[in-house]
């Protein structure tokens, strides 16, 4: 999808660029099962950012990310969170399965 | 740094097995420049890393190219899984790319189940995996870890779906 240089995808450049530094995202897990057993195999790592004044959707700033190169430090910011719960996970005796990181490193 | 390696630190740093990570990549990034794409899919493998394309048929589809990438699974986009069980071209679409990708050796994971009439056509045509809110919302790091602990058994999740929804 084309991304036009508009006043907002500006304003959310400005934003994400301080947004990274500041610490603002975090990620949440959309839990996948096997079929027919139901048991849980992993999770979809979802990139959140709670922006000061409300959580904006990927969808509305990853394209922007990736325009304008953020997307790599975003990439790194995902992979470490990503790590850092599988860490945890195994250290508080959970059965860890595998984690599906959000990723676009070929844009 | 490429990725490959950059990921391999940060595994290596947290003792973290290569194994236990999968990166998706998107359908349209994987094709825009597939010889590169071949390469970094190709490392990322080489460490153990899984790899699968996701919203696989929301573009070209093209499983003949796609099969130059070293993939461990596709994932079905949600707007194919809304049409089952009722829409016959959506189910024939699902069915023959579940058959061709267990051909090809890769999983296939359904996004965006949400409902049993969903779940039970995927069953029938032997998807391996699902998500959606049928199962789960997505959940924080904490929780998460709370509901795979409760739901080590499986059974709980397809015989009371409805009730899962409102964790």
């Amino acid at each position: 999808m084309e991304v036009r240089p508009t006043a907002f995808s500006a304003s959310i450049e400005a934003d994400l660029r301080r947004a990274i530094d500041r610490n603002e995202f975090d990620l949440q897990f959309q839990p996948k099962v096997a079929i027919p057993s139901g048991r849980p195999v992993g999770a979809e790592a979802l990139l959140r950012w709670n922006r000061p004044g409300g959580s904006v959707p990927p969808e509305q700033f990853i394209p922007v990310a990736e325009k304008c190169g953020l997307i790599l430090p975003l990439t790194d910011w995902v992979i470490e969170a990503a790590c850092r719960h599988l860490r945890s996970w195994s250290e508080n005796g959970a059965l860890v399965p595998p984690v599906a990181s959000i990723s676009r490193p070929w844009c | 740094m490429g990725l490959a390696e950059a990921i391999d630190t940060k595994l290596r740093r947290h003792r973290v097995p290569a194994t236990l990570l999968e990166i998706e990549i998107t359908e349209s990034a994987a094709t825009k420049d597939l010889g590169l794409a071949v390469k970094s899919v190709r490392a990322l493998r080489d460490l153990g890393i899984k790899v699968s394309v996701d919203d696989f048929g929301t573009g070209y589809s093209n499983l003949g190219q796609l099969q130059r990438l070293a993939l461990t699974a596709i994932k079905i986009d949600r707007s194919l899984v809304a049409s089952l069980p009722d829409c016959p071209r959506a189910a024939a679409i699902v069915h023959a790319t579940v058959n061709l990708a267990h051909r090809l050796g890769l999983k296939v994971v359904a996004e965006g189940v949400e409902t049993r009439a969903q779940l039970g056509a995927l069953r029938s045509i032997q998807c391996d995996e699902a998500q959606g809110f049928l199962f789960c919302k997505p959940l924080s790091a904490e929780r998460f870890l709370a509901w795979a602990r409760t739901h080590r058994s499986g059974d709980r999740i397809l015989t009371h779906p409805v009730r899962e929804r409102a964790l």
